[in-house]
């Protein structure tokens, strides 16, 4: 009747809890879902309780608990009303501990429950963690989200290789994307992500010979769908969908496939059985990506210092779950993006010090002394070895070898084995990933079977032949390392938030300075002190601003990547014969447009494959072009803008079709004359567009009204060139930050405007002459031989006192859209460099205004919009 | 106490006045237009500041007298003469401009209002708020909160987001 001292305090709570619990399963129908889940949530109060309370002998009994009722919950269950049965039995025998005050060691919990006295609680734990990603801490599954764009990407370019490489067999780096995600994802509680990498794994082992390019793309898209829908993306495909694709396209091979399914299920032989292909398969030398390795220099340390951190508390308290799978999923981590940079050095200790941690998870040896200091070990020496890298790539010379390795990995080995030896005898629990359902049916003996054949398997196999591999991966790790001279880079996760509001500040503070440096009361005393210091000043705020802004810059490399995948769809699809060129994906261009050209893009590389490029390629060689098209995707940077290209070396535009479908359309006036610009620009019309037959004969204007707004919204032009028969080009030129443009200050009566540099093609004083109106109201100028309308911004703008005789005023020629026109202003009052605003949300949309900004002496000058102004 | 005064309450105002069924009762600052003297919750009001030179935008309506610049921030400023139909006057030294924080659609805007003149902040119970009486068809009242009797004079309590909503109302329409 002795009752722990730490149970008696909350043991009256404790007590009415569990009442409840047993007034709520009478009531409870294994149909009901409220009832359950309200059920479930009930047991999860209690579990915390008991974790709280460091009661693991009760968390223990309600954990698969819990886990039954999720599965009833999910109608996993087999048979719910028999999982109920023992839900309830369980609860009168915990009934019979609080309210009767028996000792929970002799309470009789059915055997469903599949209790061992001597389990500890890690592996229920991690069975919570395995089937609800509710449990997963949320910052990591962020993290673990946020890895996977990259990584997704990363798997594209992998499976688009091997259609091209036309070698047999995966890419080791595809299995190592893929192990990494299984595992990560089976840390997550992603059960079916860890289940389609599972079977594609197998997929790419079984088919050696071709593999299904568009099946491992239809993996690849439905992991991305899949990830994107945590945050908010459209709902996923069933993944049977996808399945069903691998196991039609495993063909012949579906039996031996099912079998190895069924045999990886339980969770033990995924080490053993998948590391050791990726230790033993030799891989074929590829160049290490400088990049990528300072990234993992970067994160590799701090996942030590953090694997540091919870192993001191796992000193203190051995029992925290957390703390062991933090460093559990730090070490996996790190073999993961090791193996896959091939560091062999580094992925081998963390793969054996995984090993040793997923002992201890799994409760076979007890993660303290001996183990306790061969893991610090490992992390130390981890640390020491990621150091040599981070030297090596700073030096660019071969990292010396690290001696110690080979004596702390058998040390690690042993420790594993000894300990994995001494508790063999209790080590035949239930396995914290086993099927779910064996815990209603209990078959202890093929677990046990798998369990031998499995330790066995570890004790014999990776000691002898992994050291040989091992020194055979010196050298390749000592040749990767000898090539890489980057520099190392400090990589910094930070909030586009918070870097938008620095951007702001320090715009704020380019203003800020241009109203004290330009001041003229300050100017009028200044000393030659005081000027040498504003002048210092301002070259801080200048080197400040230009640091600003390269902070938002990123590639273009991950939108130039999807463009390669699309080409390569549409050349499928249309089958045509395609060789894809990009140039200059290292452009850094500001994220926002990044993230705004990406459908642009698609829409004028759809155009060049399904339209420039002829269709067949008969008529190609017809015309003394090679019989592959060729569509070349370029981005650089020119003076203070940004280009980015798409040339095909197709049939070009048709100008004649254009003409005619723009008469037809009232786009143009049967006898205008245009210019080739001009008529090239009417593809981008809205009106356009829709127009099917155009497309059909001329081969353009699909979507390119969304090209034209896009770009527009990024306050970038469009120019497109296009010879007839041998090709077009379609230039998109885009101000190099988003924030700040040049701008020229114009007066117009007592208003101040800002016209963008970009659409100021001349300012001049119009002679007399070249001034003509047409009815006595249209005015029009002679423009170097071409009539251009007059604009008048007074009129438009309502502004008083605005010169009225343009040839005592200026006119400031301005361009948009292939359009031409004059402004008439006062006069010009300067360039300047502005800070982009918005007007507000109450005024945007004023047809001619771009938005507004500062002006040096604190007042509000509006930018005017060029296209807006030559619409009428 | 305020409650009598709730229960009175129009469906009409209700609607219109998104505040009607709680307490009216509360700080409130006074400011003058025209000689008449106007209330705005205090909560509402983030600042005042004194005239400053205001940009006209183009194309925005009349009672819109353009923008300034707050600290960094451009700030559309309305003016409540030309709002409520008064003739405009010249400026004077006592013309100020109250920023103002609006919600419109789950966000909130930062909106300058030009008045004549400030006056104080008043605590007006909700005994001496009185529900708008209705003038017939011509005027307007949708954007007042209630008319207050205080220190012997009536102070016409604004709804400021009724007020200002119409901007975007009108310029949608434009």
């Amino acid at each position: 009747m002795t009752v722990d001292t730490l149970e008696r305090a909350p043991a009256m709570d404790i007590k009415s809890k569990i009442e409840e619990i047993c007034e709520a399963i009478v009531l409870s129908e294994p149909s009901d879902f409220q009832a359950i889940s309200n059920l479930y949530n009930r047991f999860d109060a209690i579990n915390e309780w008991a974790l709280k309370s460091d009661n693991h002998q009760l968390a223990s009994v309600i954990q698969p608990v819990q886990v039954i009722l999720e599965n009833i919950l999910l109608e996993q269950s087999e048979n719910p009303e028999a999982s109920m049965a023992v839900v309830s039995a369980t609860v009168l025998e915990l009934q019979s501990v609080y309210r009767d005050g028996n000792q929970l060691e002799e309470a009789q919990f059915p055997d469903e429950l599949q209790l061992n006295k001597a389990t500890p609680t890690e592996s229920n734990i991690s069975m919570n963690l395995k089937n609800l990603p509710a449990h997963v801490d949320e910052e990591i599954f962020t993290e673990f989200l946020s890895q996977q764009d990259g990584s997704m990407s990363e798997m594209e370019t992998i499976i688009l290789n091997i259609e091209n490489s036309n070698e047999a067999g995966a890419p080791d780096e595809l299995l190592r994307l893929l192990h990494t995600l299984k595992g990560e994802s089976a840390l997550m509680g992603l059960s079916d992500v860890e289940q389609l990498c599972h079977r594609t794994e197998d997929y790419l082992k079984i088919e050696n010979s071709e593999l299904a390019v568009d099946v491992l793309l239809s993996v690849k898209d439905w992991l991305q769908v899949k990830f994107n829908s945590f945050s908010g993306g459209e709902p996923v495909t069933p993944i049977e969908l996808v399945m069903a694709g691998l196991q039609a396209s495993g063909n012949g091979s579906n039996g031996k496939s099912a079998a190895l399914v069924q045999q990886d299920d339980s969770p033990q032989d995924e080490p053993s059985e998948t590391i050791d292909p990726e230790l033993v398969v030799e891989s074929q030398i590829w160049e290490v990506d400088t990049e990528l390795c300072a990234d993992f220099v970067a994160e590799g340390k701090d996942h030590l210092e953090e694997s540091d951190a919870q192993l001191l508390k796992l000193e203190s308290n051995p029992d925290d779950p957390d703390a062991l799978n933090t460093v559990f999923r730090a070490f996996h981590t790190i073999k993961g993006v090791a193996g896959f940079l091939d560091l062999k050095e580094i992925g081998l200790l963390a793969h054996k010090a995984e090993n040793l941690l997923d002992q201890a998870r799994k409760g076979r040896i007890a993660l303290k002394g001996a183990a306790m200091d061969i893991t610090f070990e490992s992390v130390d020496f981890l640390k020491q070895l990621i150091g040599v890298v981070a030297d090596s790539l700073s030096t660019g010379l071969a990292p010396p070898p690290t001696p110690g390795l080979t004596d702390l990995l058998e040390r690690l080995t042993a420790v594993g084995n000894l300990d994995d030896a001494n508790s063999k005898p209790s080590s035949k629990t239930e396995e914290p990933e086993a099927e779910t359902d064996s815990i209603v049916k209990p078959d202890p003996k093929p677990i046990e079977a798998t369990e031998t054949t499995k330790n066995t398997s570890e004790t014999s196999a990776p000691t002898v032949p992994e050291n040989v591999v091992f020194a055979a991966n010196k050298a390749s790790t000592q040749q990767a390392v000898q090539t890489q001279t980057t520099k190392l880079k400090e990589i910094l996760k930070v909030d586009a938030h918070r870097l938008d509001q620095l951007v702001d500040a320090i715009g704020e503070l380019v203003i800020a300075e241009s109203m004290v440096s330009q001041s003229e009361e300050l100017m009028s005393k200044a000393s030659p002190t005081l000027v040498k210091h504003l002048s210092q000043l301002d070259k801080i705020t200048r080197e400040l601003q230009s640091m600003g802004t390269s902070l938002r810059m990123v590639t273009v490399r991950a939108v130039f990547q999807k463009m390669a995948r699309l080409v390569r769809d549409l050349s499928k699809k249309s089958g045509k014969e395609i060789e894809f060129v990009m140039v200059g994906a290292e452009t850094e261009v500001d994220k926002s447009v990044v993230d705004k050209i990406g459908d642009p893009l698609i829409h004028m590389i759809r155009n060049a494959v399904d339209h420039g490029i002829e269709n067949d390629a008969q008529t190609r060689e017809a015309a003394g072009k090679s019989r592959k098209g060729r569509v070349e995707l370029r981005a650089f940077q020119k003076g203070g803008n940004i280009y980015i290209e798409v040339e095909d070396d197709g049939q070009g535009l048709n100008r004649d079709a254009i003409l005619a479908k723009s008469i037809e359309k009232g786009l143009i006036k049967k006898d205008q004359k245009l210019t080739d610009s001009e008529i090239w620009n009417l593809v981008l019309e809205p009106g356009f567009s829709t127009a099917k037959k155009v497309t059909e004969i001329s081969g353009r204007g699909v979507g390119m009204d969304v090209v034209k707004r896009n770009i527009e919204s990024l306050r970038g032009l469009i120019d497109i060139q296009s010879t007839q028969g041998s090709g077009s080009l379609f230039s998109i030129r885009l101000p190099l930050t988003l924030a700040i443009i040049d701008g020229m200050i114009v007066q117009v009566g007592n208003s101040r405007y800002i016209v963008p540099t970009l659409s100021v093609k001349e300012s001049l004083q119009p002679e007399k002459k070249a001034l003509s109106t047409v009815l006595n109201q249209g005015e029009m100028l002679d423009f170097h031989d071409h009539l251009i309308p007059i604009i008048r911004l007074d009129q438009q703008f309502k502004i008083k006192g605005a010169k009225q005789d343009p040839s005592k005023a200026l006119i400031v020629v301005i361009e948009a859209d292939g359009k031409e026109a004059g402004l008439l202003v006062d006069e010009l009052l300067g360039q300047q460099q502005v800070v982009i605003k918005s007007l507000g949300e109450t005024m945007h949309d004023i047809q001619g205004l771009s938005g507004c900004t500062i002006m040096p002496d604190g007042r509000v000058g509006l930018i005017l919009d060029a296209s807006g102004l030559l619409k009428r | 106490m305020s409650l009598q005064t709730n229960v009175a309450t129009p469906a009409e105002t209700i609607l219109n006045n998104p505040l009607a069924g709680i307490s009216k009762e509360g700080k409130y600052l006074t400011f003058y237009v025209a000689g008449e003297e106007y209330g705005l919750e205090i909560l509402k009001v983030r600042e005042i500041i004194g005239l400053m030179d205001i940009t006209t935008v183009p194309k925005t309506p009349d009672f819109v007298r353009g923008v300034i610049n707050l600290r960094g921030k451009v700030i559309p400023v309305v003016e409540l003469r030309s709002k409520f139909n008064i003739e405009s006057t010249e400026d004077t030294n006592q013309t100020c401009i109250i920023v103002v924080d609006v919600t419109f659609d789950d966000s909130t805007l930062q909106i300058g209002i030009l008045v004549d003149s400030v006056s104080e902040v008043l605590d007006i119970p909700g005994d001496d708020i009185e529900d708008t009486p209705s003038f017939g068809t011509d005027l307007k009242t949708d954007f007042i909160r209630g008319m207050a009797k205080a220190k012997g004079s009536v102070k016409i309590l604004l709804n400021i987001e009724s007020v200002l909503t119409a901007i975007d109302m009108r310029l949608l329409n434009e």
